[in-house]
């Protein structure tokens, strides 16, 4: 009998959380949208979470774009389609890289961050504090958080998929020689709402688990500096393996819906 | 001279029962707190002490009894009245809990910004210097709570409290983890407030010290009752064993 339990156990325990998570975020919809907004912390949320992660966004961007047409030239000099080369490393960029490495960066970086911040509130007792100030704690961390997440990411998205593709043009004049006007032509020839559209709506959800995520296992955050510690790692973990599963189910539904 | 209003209730809490699971922390305490009284609620770790504070501004709900706060059952309480009730009651936390992200003048706007809603940025300068003042922090305003000692911290965080001139004061363990001669400056401070601001105050505490130098009466709570009741001298001198052991 105990044997069961010990087998039943972290499935149990997976879904008791599945289940908090899902509350959570229903909490997040009944209290998001009742007045009053928070807007001065939404703003400055926004500005910590978009601004101050363009540096990070950029750099791996531009790394990616760079190594993606790097590796992709000698497989398609065998078959004399290097002229495609623009064309395809943009359409993988757009559809697919960009945005999950991107979403990854920001779990690392972002979900993390908030996770660890809302939790060392929490155990500090700050956030009982805010709330006899006459704040709603959950209203004015939470929420601002999650619409910032998932306002901001989708805008690092496109402009990292701007800068991975400056990546991908020196990338390809490494070995030859490709205008500016050229390779942009050819990728707008290739590029079709049918790869932009999917990949920016994905990525608002990738925006919104982060956030939800994040802030759940701050505000759920216990045992004093070891649990924020603990808080901060599972907001990683489980973002990042929730962005996959969206990633997943999104190109399943582009597929369904013939926007491949 | 004393006058009725004087030795009015201002908190009076009636058979408050609170659990956590199976772990019965609060078992029909009560306490009545007059106006100007220092109260101090004396207990060892995990008694509910905290609890208790908690219940009044409705942190923690408790499961049975009544709270009233100058005349108000807390319990009953919709969101805005609450927090127009919470206005009226400044609680010190244990950490001090000021706010890492915002400076120590942001900390003390923070109250006066929620709970007056209206923009009143000069009246706000001037009401922050003014509770700076009266903890004898003059100019801290733009340091942030990582560049403070602990001491600091408290007269912050009771600074903070102070801003909206409270009724009634809640201090929870105001002087764990401070140096007898910073616990005792805090001591005086708590009496200054008193003094000043004539609010009642229940402090939570297992300091003798504190005990000693800012109850007008001690609860001590045992077993999530109130055990025993009565000044510092009378509960000093009691023979009983539960209560010898906090004195001896």
């Amino acid at each position: 009998m105990s044997g069961r339990n010990t087998l039943f156990s972290p499935v149990k325990n997976f879904l008791l959380e599945a289940g908090e998570i899902a509350h959570f975020t229903w909490k997040f919809f009944r209290e998001g949208f009742k007045p009053p907004y928070e807007w001065g912390e939404l703003m400055r949320q926004s500005f910590e979470i978009g601004y101050r992660s363009i540096p990070l966004v950029s750099f791996t961007a531009f790394i990616m774009g760079l190594v993606i047409t790097i590796q992709s030239h000698p497989a398609l000099e065998v078959f004399g389609a290097e002229s495609w080369l623009p064309s395809i490393v943009s359409v993988s960029l757009v559809r697919e890289i960009t945005p999950v490495i991107t979403a990854l960066i920001c779990a690392g970086k972002i979900g993390s961050s908030i996770g660890a911040e809302i939790g060392s509130m929490k155990v500090t007792e700050q956030i009982d504090a805010m709330e006899v100030s006459g704040t709603n704690p959950f209203k004015y961390l939470v929420v601002t958080r999650v619409l910032s997440t998932t306002l901001m990411i989708p805008l690092l998205v496109i402009f990292g998929d701007a800068v991975a593709l400056y990546g991908g043009f020196l990338g390809v004049n490494i070995r030859g020689t490709t205008s500016l006007h050229l390779f942009w032509e050819q990728v707008f020839n290739k590029l079709t709402f049918g790869d932009v559209f999917p990949s920016i709506i994905k990525s608002v959800f990738f925006g919104f688990v982060i956030g939800i995520v994040g802030s759940y296992k701050g505000y759920t955050t216990s045992n004093g500096t070891e649990g924020v510690g603990r808080s901060a790692n599972a907001a990683v973990v489980i973002s990042s393996f929730i962005v996959f599963i969206v990633d997943l189910l999104a190109a399943q539904l582009s597929d369904i819906l013939h926007l491949t | 001279m004393n006058t009725s209003k004087e030795h009015s209730p201002v908190v009076v809490i009636k058979e408050v029962e609170k659990a956590f699971g199976e772990n019965q922390v609060l078992k029909g305490f009560s306490l009545t707190v007059s106006k100007g009284e220092n109260v101090v609620v004396l207990g060892r770790s995990g008694t509910g002490k905290s609890v208790l504070i908690k219940c009044i501004v409705r942190l923690v709900d408790p499961d049975q009894g009544s709270i009233h706060v100058l005349g108000t059952n807390m319990l009953q309480l919709k969101h805005d009245e609450l927090d127009a009730m919470r206005a009226k009651i400044g609680f010190l936390f244990q950490s001090s809990a000021l706010y890492d992200s915002m400076t120590v003048g942001q900390n003390l706007e923070f109250p006066l910004r929620r709970h007056r809603k209206k923009n009143i940025r000069t009246d706000e300068k001037l009401l922050v210097k003014s509770a700076l003042e009266s903890v004898g922090l003059t100019g801290t305003q733009e340091m942030s709570p990582a560049e403070l000692s602990g001491g600091m911290r408290k007269r912050i965080g009771i600074a903070r409290t102070l801003i909206l001139n409270p009724e009634v004061m809640l201090y929870d363990e105001p002087t764990t983890g401070l140096d007898p001669i910073t616990g005792r400056e805090i001591n005086r401070l708590m009496l200054d407030v008193q003094e000043k601001y004539n609010t009642s105050s229940i402090i939570i505490s297992h300091d003798m010290n504190c005990v000693k130098m800012t109850a007008n009466r001690v609860v001590v709570l045992i077993d999530g009752t109130c055990y025993a009741e009565g000044t510092y001298e009378e509960l000093k001198r009691s023979q009983d064993k539960q209560v010898k052991q906090f004195f001896d």
